[in-house]
């Protein structure tokens, strides 16, 4: 719908061509895309129009990637989740059945498709993990200096388990709504705000050093 | 419950320094568009190939680098220049006469070249491990499609002279057998290509083509 609370507005990309892209937009006369474009937008895929399919594309592309990429964080791994996301999606576009919106629907997609990702990187670094740690040891002057807030947090948001992590950045800082969440992540919204309350909670603990900062409003 | 009740949301300061984890930089669409199409036409020749009972393997394929992807595309865009630069800056007729018989090729063209060798060389070198390992279906065809488009070009340009000329018919050939490689008798077309390849010694020839040799340090 709207991360960070602005709503999204459809505007035309180029006035030569058909294609409409979104931007954020903080008037006050909000014109989300309704399930009528995207049933339409769907048919028109199902037709085989290539200009559907790539208008469906443009639309959500920049938000995919977005998404994937606070996961992931690396380029290229994140073009590949994008890319797997958007085959996935057209592969599976005769299954959506409306009940969320489009945009919410290919998010879920790409949670699933960056939470593999990171799973198979997880599996490698269990193997390259004596490795690791020898070079941790053997370089112990970055362990010594002391992180600011910024790094530590971070560094902190890495540590958090799977779940905490990503309702923490899609809420506080993709500004997604526990609805959404909620569908993105296949849980119910309570436990998306029980995520997001547990996430804070361990990040206010470990950074408790900082207190002021960290502590909230 | 109680934790909805307890929650209070971090410093707005705090909040300000998480989105700076892993910020994610601009997309690049065209790249990943260019992948996706690859992949979903990979994936209906794979079909069309296999019949209706397998539909399901299209999903099952390997992801086309974007990088990969973006690598051929640049590579065809650079010869593409590369021509037109050459046709651009090509002598008139008058010249001609005065002109020596065979121009050498543009630098683009050089590069081009050089690429496409290397691209095909690290393709081929997949195609051989995939043949050792049984596994040629996940091969993405549609890179070898690309390649064989690039080929031709570089085929009809000035930098296919009497030295390369006979390498990039042979590995025409190559390329043109792995894209019509088809479920019927795939074991004896995919021996034909391996022995094809043995036979030609094209991917030593590959390695060291005289395009690849000549640029200067740095350029690929």
């Amino acid at each position: 719908m709207h991360p960070g609370g602005q709503w999204l507005r459809r505007v035309p990309r180029n006035p030569l061509k058909a294609g409409c892209v979104y931007v954020l937009s903080h008037g006050s006369n909000p014109a989300p895309r309704s399930q009528v474009d995207d049933q339409q937008l769907i048919g028109r895929i199902q037709a085989g129009d290539p200009a559907a399919e790539r208008q469906f594309f443009e639309t959500h592309a920049d938000r995919i990637h977005r998404i994937v990429y606070r996961f992931v964080g690396d380029p290229e791994a994140a073009q590949d989740c994008v890319q797997e996301t958007f085959i996935r999606a057209f592969d599976r576009l005769g299954t959506f059945r409306g009940e969320s919106a489009l945009g919410t629907w290919l998010g879920s997609i790409a949670v699933s498709v960056a939470l593999n990702t990171l799973r198979g990187r997880k599996r490698d670094e269990k193997r390259h993990a004596p490795w690791e740690e020898a070079e941790a040891v053997a370089t112990p002057s970055a362990r010594i200096s002391e992180p600011d807030l910024k790094t530590r947090l971070h560094a902190e948001i890495d540590q958090l388990p799977e779940g905490y992590r990503m309702v923490f950045l899609l809420h506080d800082v993709e500004g997604y709504t526990h609805e959404e969440i909620g569908t993105m992540l296949g849980v119910q919204s309570g436990t998306s705000k029980a995520q997001l309350f547990r996430a804070r909670a361990r990040l206010r603990d470990r950074l408790a050093d900082f207190a002021p900062e960290v502590r909230g409003t | 419950m109680t934790d909805e009740r307890e929650d209070v949301p971090l410093d707005p300061g705090v909040v300000e320094l998480a989105k700076g984890y892993n910020t994610p930089p601009a997309a690049d669409r065209d790249a990943i568009w260019l992948a996706i199409q690859a992949r979903r036409q990979s994936a209906v020749d794979s079909r069309q190939s296999s019949g209706d009972r397998r539909l399901a393997r299209g999903s099952r394929m390997p992801v086309l680098s974007t990088r990969a992807a973006a690598w051929i595309s640049g590579i065809a865009a650079l010869l593409v220049l590369g021509i037109g630069i050459g046709r651009m800056t090509a002598p008139t007729v008058e010249t001609v006469a005065t002109a020596p018989a065979v121009k050498p090729p543009s630098m683009a063209l050089e590069v081009a070249a050089a690429q496409h060798l290397s691209q095909s060389e690290a393709y081929l070198t997949l195609f051989r491990a995939s043949v050792r390992s049984g596994q040629v279906d996940s091969l993405p065809v549609a890179a070898a499609r690309e390649l064989l488009a690039t080929n031709r070009l570089l085929l009809d340009s000035r930098v296919a002279d009497a030295r390369l000329r006979p390498l990039l018919l042979d590995l025409e050939l190559v390329l043109a057998e792995i894209t019509q490689l088809g479920t019927s008798g795939r074991q004896a077309d995919v021996k034909l290509i391996t022995d094809g390849l043995d036979h030609g010694d094209v991917m030593m020839r590959l390695r060291v083509a005289p395009g690849r040799r000549s640029l200067p340090n740095g350029v690929l």
